[in-house]
């Protein structure tokens, strides 16, 4: 197995008497964009502080590419790039001269390259304005760009679709599944909202009051949940007590009914059903939603 | 290489402030309106108020109200007719010359005497002396020759010198004897003094040359009354002033040249260093206040400490960025001056030499203008940097704008209260507190303090102490600091 570009291990960090973090471990492989869930105040912005070195680590590790962030801090900081909380930026000075500002800290970004993050983030058109004249939307694909100057290794985005309208939330996935697949990227991308990342997210981590509850990749998580689940439309439901004595089944609306069964179970239902006189306009197998899927597994609201 | 990255970046978010560039158009302009001020007041002149018409006017009507043969007003009928005359014969020779001078001197005591034979002695013979007296100091004043007037006055000198040198011969008595050598070097002294208006060729007058003649002779005479043996503190400090003012007025007599003349550029640049020491601290607190807690209130201190820099070289490299913005400031108020002060006098008198007494050898000094303000930064070094530091340690610490401009500009406005206390009550401990060590220009050019306690060493030591203390909190508490949510 590889070496993994970011551990965490065994994280913990207190204000005061307050815990804020227990135990918190994980890690990232390239390639891997990891959604990191959880309600508001659950501790998701502070592990990403606690990883980016903003905040003193009370027990516990983080190593960036092999390089631990205490004791090795530039070269382990060198290889990410990041958005914390809300894009910080000098409202004073324009997107460009933001951009500008933070190339200046790294060695070989060329305008060329400035300008091609630009266009990526779709801001070519506003791009000497001042930051201060910008939407919030706006500030947020600047805060992208700014993250992605250095070319990092490992992206580190906390809420980054905060403020984006649907068609941005949309380009804004497409580019993040085309830096992991293209450029081998590592990304960390927190949010209270399981169902906006299920689509492009390769593992899951759910925290909740400091503790990582859940640590799963997409697909176990759904396989977990053994058996698939159909969907089937009847002619009548007359009768249909009667006939599927022995499974659970779900009704929806009208004369649709879902349940969960193996292919043979499935096979021997269809015919006990056109036999028992009920027929069938369509059978179809359910991709499950990683939200329902979370949901059934832990049998409650994962934001409460 | 990295730190140059990081002090780039600093300057370039400094000269993109708004609040940097309103700061320093406010300070150059105070810089212009306290020149143009001065000019204004250098100009005010005390025989100007003599002559003017306002006070001729209100002589004349004092003048109506009395009447000189009444007891009660003769008096005054007398001082104000003396004073009108007077007036009246000055303004018959031209602005500057040297008769109006003599008539300034001489004339109220003349008419006094004719006046006071005429209204209170009733005495016609004295009167006639009084007019006589009169005539003859018109005559003489139109006859055009100032000499016959310094050879008058060298005649009298010379006189009593002879009656003293007699009186003294003439007496055994000690308490006298004291008070007639006195007497008999003062007049020496003012012998002296004429014999160089004749040998300088200086005509009586109210330029510098009289004035570095009168106060030549002043202060000799001054250094008399001094009992050597037995010397105060305030003795001290005037003996000081005295030898100061001797050497002074001694170079001007000999090289014809005005050393004190406000009214040049130059004169007016060469204090450019503590005329304007408000100025340069409120610059280097405006530099240093938002430094670090700007950066944190508006969240950028996050993505500034996720760059590959320890806490440490970003600190620095504000640190740094802030002393550079402080010399800018400075740079700026000299060129401001430069050319300001240019403008009001010309610029004819850049490039002179500046005169210096130095304090420990009685000696004067010559240097270049550009040495002397020099001088006089590095005076002022130490309390610019502490009070700039302050700012850079609040700001850093308490992440707090307004704190850290009005704490370090509050100690500033204190200072002279504090420093004033400590001197009234003598306060020994008190010489390890900021403001009593901050100001190195109290101990230049051979200058000793009025407060004895402190010391050039002293004060440049306490002054390293605290700056360093102020960098390391700073150092410690940003390395240190969590950065909180917000």
């Amino acid at each position: 197995m590889k070496e993994p570009l970011v551990k965490c291990e065994h994280l913990t960090k207190h204000f005061g008497k307050k815990q804020i973090l227990k135990d918190v471990s994980f890690e990232m492989y390239p390639r891997d964009i990891l959604g990191f869930i959880g309600p508001n105040g659950a501790g998701k912005t502070t592990t990403i502080k606690l990883i980016l070195g903003l905040q003193s680590i009370d027990s516990g590790h983080v190593s960036i590419n092999g390089y631990d962030i205490k004791k090795n801090f530039e070269k382990a900081i060198s290889q990410v790039g990041a958005i914390v909380e809300s894009p910080d930026l000098y409202m004073n000075l324009t997107g460009y001269q933001n951009l500008k500002l933070i190339a200046n800290y790294y060695k070989n970004i060329t305008d060329e390259n400035l300008m091609k993050i630009v266009k990526v983030v779709g801001l070519e058109n506003r791009i000497n304005d001042k930051v201060s004249k910008y939407s919030l939307g706006m500030r947020q694909r600047l805060g992208i760009a700014q993250a992605l100057i250095n070319s990092p290794s490992v992206l580190i985005l906390d809420e980054p679709t905060n403020g984006l309208d649907p068609e941005g939330i949309k380009e804004l996935r497409t580019l993040l599944v085309q830096l992991a697949h293209e450029y081998q990227m590592a990304i960390f991308i927190s949010s209270h909202n399981l169902s906006e990342l299920e689509s492009f997210c390769t593992k899951v981590v759910i925290i909740r009051s400091g503790s990582i509850i859940e640590t799963t990749d997409i697909k176990s998580l759904k396989q977990k949940h053994e058996l698939p689940t159909y969907e089937l439309e009847l002619s009548t439901k007359r009768g249909l007590e009667d006939i599927l004595v022995s499974y659970d089944y779900e009704v929806k609306e009208g004369n649709i009914i879902q349940l969960d069964a193996t292919k043979n179970d499935i096979k021997n239902i269809i015919r006990m059903l056109v036999e028992g006189g009920i027929d069938i306009y369509y059978c179809k197998q359910v991709e499950m939603s990683l939200e329902e899927a979370f949901l059934k597994k832990t049998g409650g609201n994962v934001i409460d | 290489m990295s730190l140059i990255k990081l002090i780039h970046n600093e300057l370039y978010k400094l000269f993109h402030k708004k609040s940097f560039f309103i700061t320093m158009i406010i300070m150059l302009g105070l810089v212009i309106l306290i020149n143009y001020i001065s000019s204004v007041a250098n100009n005010y002149n005390n025989e100007d108020w003599t002559l003017s018409d306002q006070n001729t006017t209100y002589v004349e009507e004092q003048i109506k109200s009395l009447d000189p043969n009444k007891s009660t007003d003769v008096d005054q009928y007398i001082e104000f007719q003396s004073e009108l005359d007077t007036i009246n014969l000055m303004k018959k020779y031209e602005a500057d010359s040297w008769q109006r001078y003599i008539v300034m001197m001489k004339g109220h005591a003349l008419y006094q005497a004719l006046y006071t034979s005429k209204y209170v002695l009733k005495d016609t013979n004295a009167q006639a002396t009084a007019q006589k007296d009169i005539d003859s100091l018109l005559a003489k004043l139109d006859s055009n020759d100032w000499k016959s007037f310094a050879n008058e006055e060298k005649a009298e000198y010379e006189k009593t010198i002879t009656d003293t040198e007699a009186s003294i011969k003439a007496t055994d008595d000690k308490s006298q004897l004291a008070s007639l050598n006195k007497a008999l070097e003062t007049a020496k002294i003012g012998l002296e003094s004429v014999n160089l208006r004749i040998d300088k060729n200086i005509a009586y007058g109210n330029n510098y040359l009289n004035n570095a003649l009168s106060s030549y002779q002043a202060a000799k005479t001054s250094l008399l009354s001094f009992d050597m043996n037995n010397l105060s503190d305030t003795d001290k400090e005037a003996i000081k002033t005295d030898n100061k003012q001797i050497a002074e007025s001694k170079y001007m007599l000999d090289n014809n040249i005005n050393i004190n003349d406000s009214k040049t550029a130059n004169m007016q640049l060469k204090d450019v260093a503590t005329n304007f020491l408000y100025i340069y601290v409120i610059i280097g607190v405006m530099v240093a206040c938002s430094m670090v807690s700007e950066e944190f209130n508006k969240g950028t201190i996050k993505q500034l400490l996720t760059r590959p820099f320890t806490r440490g070289k970003i600190l620095f490299a504000k640190y740094f960025t802030c002393l550079i913005g402080l010399v800018f400031g400075i740079l700026c108020v000299i060129a401001c001056q430069y050319i300001v002060g240019g403008i009001l006098y010309g610029f004819g008198s850049y490039g002179q030499q500046i005169i210096q007494y130095d304090y420990s050898t009685s000696t004067l000094l010559q240097m270049s203008v550009l040495k002397y303000i020099g001088i006089g930064f590095l005076g002022n070094l130490p309390e610019i940097l502490l009070l700039m530091t302050l700012s850079f340690t609040i700001s850093t610490v308490m992440a707090s704008t307004p704190s850290a401009v009005v704490i370090p500009i509050l100690t500033l406005l204190f200072s002279s209260l504090i420093n004033g206390l400590t001197e009234l009550y003598q306060l020994e401990y008190m010489k390890f507190f900021p403001t009593m060590c901050w100001n190195l220009n109290q101990f230049f050019f051979g200058n000793e303090t009025s407060y004895k306690y402190d010391s050039l060493n002293l004060s440049i030591i306490m002054s390293s102490i605290y700056l360093v203390c102020m960098l390391i909190l700073s150092f410690i508490y940003f390395k240190k600091k969590d950065i909180k949510n917000i």
